[in-house]
């Protein structure tokens, strides 16, 4: 299909339908030999905005942000300026730091659909790279408000910015999230913020509770006693290391000859080992 | 008047029938709940009749709120079981027990036989997907399949309602009734949102997936990517798509902790972006691909995962038994290959993997099964070296696992079988 410039007489509606089906089509086949043949046509036909959009959707898949931002500027404005070839320019000048075109597009989109939350979303993404935090977790918190059940990579991003202005509403605001959703990488972050800020025996609590949950605790277990262990404290590491042996014990018996379970144990069996004496 | 009323009335009456025009189909499958969805003409508040026996269908499960889009979740069941049921709308019967049952998972494990259907790339609603569902149908009258897993792009070219409608309920309507589906998100399954609508994508409203650890593993918090126990085998799902594909990714720390923590001999992972394709897609040059196979591969191989499954390159291609090739495919080198025949039982003899669990880094069988809706054309290579067998024609899998043997079998819209292997854990 080829779509000429006499595109821009239809209607934004029929437009953004256009698009849709010109992303759909470019994402037929070998990526690159799709951006060859996309070539082809634009050499032919320079002014066929689906295969320039096409083309520059391929470009962005293959992380070749220049040649994307190349193309989208050769369409017409009209087009140009619809949400899905606009996010995709936002999102390519937030790969190549070309933050103050990003700023402008996110605005001028914002201005059309206040509430998008692609935009929002993307907009968060630009005050992360401004280095505003707070303003990006504003933004973070209208998309998960909205979002229902919010995306886990979004609660994430959120969860990582709020630790960067302050580390403990961060735990609390997880603990929060926690509260609605037990999600694994959210438990994670919280004991990754634990074990930066010093807060062993918070990180143990936490993956405590973490080991609880789950149907084999041994490595959560462990890791919970290489964190007590580093942070000074020997005897409940050690108890810790016991605890994870136990757990070792009760798995089933094709479980307990696994490679990786036999290494668990042999290394929880050496840090339980006495230290010899200097 | 009144005559012409009298007349009208029973049209009237017949025409204000809801009837179904989706399913039902089967969804979140566990050993003791399964979700039944169906759809229908008109508003109306559906039931799910069920039992064992299916002359006698004892237990009923009524909606609460009138709806065409109906939704049950059936809960109690016998692990290992065989259910019958019929769906219906007040008085009216939409189906009968005859052509609507399914068998709950064996109970956690347990090892009975278990055979399930792959499907990739089969959303072309044409006479090449119905070709490869009818030579399936033939194999699972012989020895029947308990469930079906999609690998994305099920419904092209949008993946929207009316695509799925044609692609998916209208191309399978007997197997969706009978076999749990299982699916991952394809790039076509992200074509059909309207800009500025914020809607929810159509393959996730009509679709049904854990989000909590409902069918066994961690929960993920998201129908994106997922996990899910049958017997002794653990499914991980990914999203290769929408999600992060970082190692610091949400997707990234939930399957490190769901795989850590699986409790099942064999470990099957799913998704729609191969880490290895000379197919209609190269994996040396696409991003998606690229990053699954190195960020997502270590993981997958750390904690010994059997088999990989993806669609997405039209072809069939399958690896031989491998690990450790995370780069392009000039560097695949005799030291990724754990074993290097044929794996096929018949001739050079199964891949033999010793421990009887998951093991890290013992070798993994990478499938690409992008075939089941059409073929790549003249011009694909099919020669990534990682493969000992790359097809460029129509097909599906059946796999089949019994105790410490697993079976793929790459089977042709003709019936016949064009590739089959076999992993064996433990010892010999």
């Amino acid at each position: 299909m080829s779509l000429k410039p006499s595109i821009c007489r239809i209607g934004p509606l029929a437009l953004g339908c256009l698009i849709s089906l010109c992303h759909t089509l470019g994402a037929h086949g070998d990526g690159h030999e799709r951006i060859l043949e996309l070539t082809q046509i634009l050499e032919t036909t320079p002014g066929d905005a689906t295969s320039r959009l096409a083309r520059a959707s391929a470009y962005y898949g293959h992380s070749q942000f220049v040649e994307t931002l190349e193309d989208l500027d050769k369409l017409p404005v009209e087009i140009a300026t619809l949400e899905s070839p606009a996010l995709l320019r936002i999102r390519a000048c937030l790969q190549v730091h070309r933050h103050r075109e990003a700023e402008n597009l996110v605005s001028a989109l914002l201005k059309k659909q206040p509430g998008n939350l692609a935009v929002l979303r993307e907009r968060a993404r630009l005050r992360v790279f401004q280095e505003k935090p707070a303003e990006a977790l504003a933004d973070y918190d209208l998309v998960i408000a909205a979002s229902a059940p919010p995306d886990p990579d979004l609660l994430l991003a959120r969860a990582r910015t709020a630790a960067q202005l302050d580390p403990s509403a961060a735990l609390a605001w997880i603990d929060i999230q926690l509260g609605k959703t037990p999600l694994v990488a959210l438990e994670e972050e919280a004991v990754s913020l634990c074990e930066k800020a010093k807060n062993t025996r918070e990180a143990a609590r936490r993956l405590d509770l973490m080991s609880a949950r789950l149907p084999r605790p041994e490595f959560c277990l462990a890791r919970k006693a290489r964190i007590l262990s580093d942070g000074g404290f020997a005897s409940e590491a050690a108890a810790a290391w016991r605890e994870c042996l136990r757990a070792l014990d009760k798995l089933p018996e094709h479980l307990r000859s696994q490679p990786m379970v036999s290494q668990l144990r042999l290394t929880a069996e050496t840090a339980l080992q006495p230290k010899p004496s200097p | 008047m009144k005559f012409a009323f009298l007349l009208l009335a029973p049209t009237c009456l017949w025409a204000a029938e809801p009837s179904l025009t989706r399913g039902p189909y089967l969804q979140m499958s566990s050993t003791t709940a399964v979700n039944v969805r169906w759809r229908t003409d008109k508003s109306n508040k559906g039931t799910v009749r069920f039992g064992v026996n299916p002359e006698e269908l004892t237990k009923t499960y009524a909606e609460a709120e009138s709806t065409t889009e109906h939704e049950v979740r059936i809960t109690g069941l016998t692990p290992g079981t065989q259910f019958f049921y019929q769906i219906e709308a007040g008085n009216s019967v939409l189906t009968t027990p005859k052509d609507c049952f399914f068998r709950t998972p064996p109970p956690a494990g347990s090892t009975p036989p278990i055979r399930f259907w792959v499907l990739g790339d089969s959303g072309t609603a044409d006479k090449n997907a119905a070709a490869v569902r009818d030579a399936f149908a033939t194999v699972h009258a012989k020895v029947p399949a308990q469930f079906m897993i999609m690998l994305g792009d099920n419904a092209y070219l949008k993946g929207s309602d009316e695509d799925y409608q044609e692609a998916v309920f209208d191309m399978y309507p007997t197997q969706l009734r009978q076999l749990p589906l299982w699916s991952c998100v394809g790039n076509h399954e992200t074509y059909s949102v309207k800009p500025g609508k914020n809607a929810v994508l159509p393959y996730f409203a009509m679709f049904s997936f854990p989000t909590k650890g409902e069918a066994g593993g961690v929960p993920s918090g998201t129908e994106n990517y997922y996990s899910f126990n049958h017997g002794n085998i653990h499914f991980v799902c990914l999203d290769s798509m929408l999600s992060s594909r970082a190692t610091d990714g949400a997707m990234a720390k939930w399957l490190q902790a769901d795989l850590q923590t699986s409790l099942q001999p064999w470990n099957i992972a799913f998704f729609h972006h191969p880490p290895y394709s000379k197919g209609t897609h190269n994996t040396d040059v696409e991003n998606d691909s690229i990053e699954m196979r190195k960020n997502f591969l270590p993981i997958l191989e750390g904690y010994g995962v059997d088999l990989v499954l993806c669609g997405h390159s039209h072809v069939y291609e399958r690896s031989k038994l491998i690990d450790g090739h995370y780069g392009l495919s000039p560097t695949f080198s005799q030291a990724n290959i754990r074993d290097g025949a044929s794996g096929n039982s018949e001739t050079t003899g199964p891949y033999r993997k010793a421990a009887a669990g998951m093991a890290p880094h013992r070798g993994t069988v990478y499938v690409v099964e992008g075939s089941s809706g059409k073929t790549g054309g003249k011009d694909v290579k099919l020669n990534h070296p990682a493969m000992f067998v790359s097809l460029n024609k129509l097909g599906s899998l059946v796999v089949d696992v019994n105790k410490n043997r697993l079976d793929v079998n790459m089977l042709r819209e003709t019936g016949e079988v064009d590739d089959q292997f076999t992993i064996l854990k433990g010892a010999p």
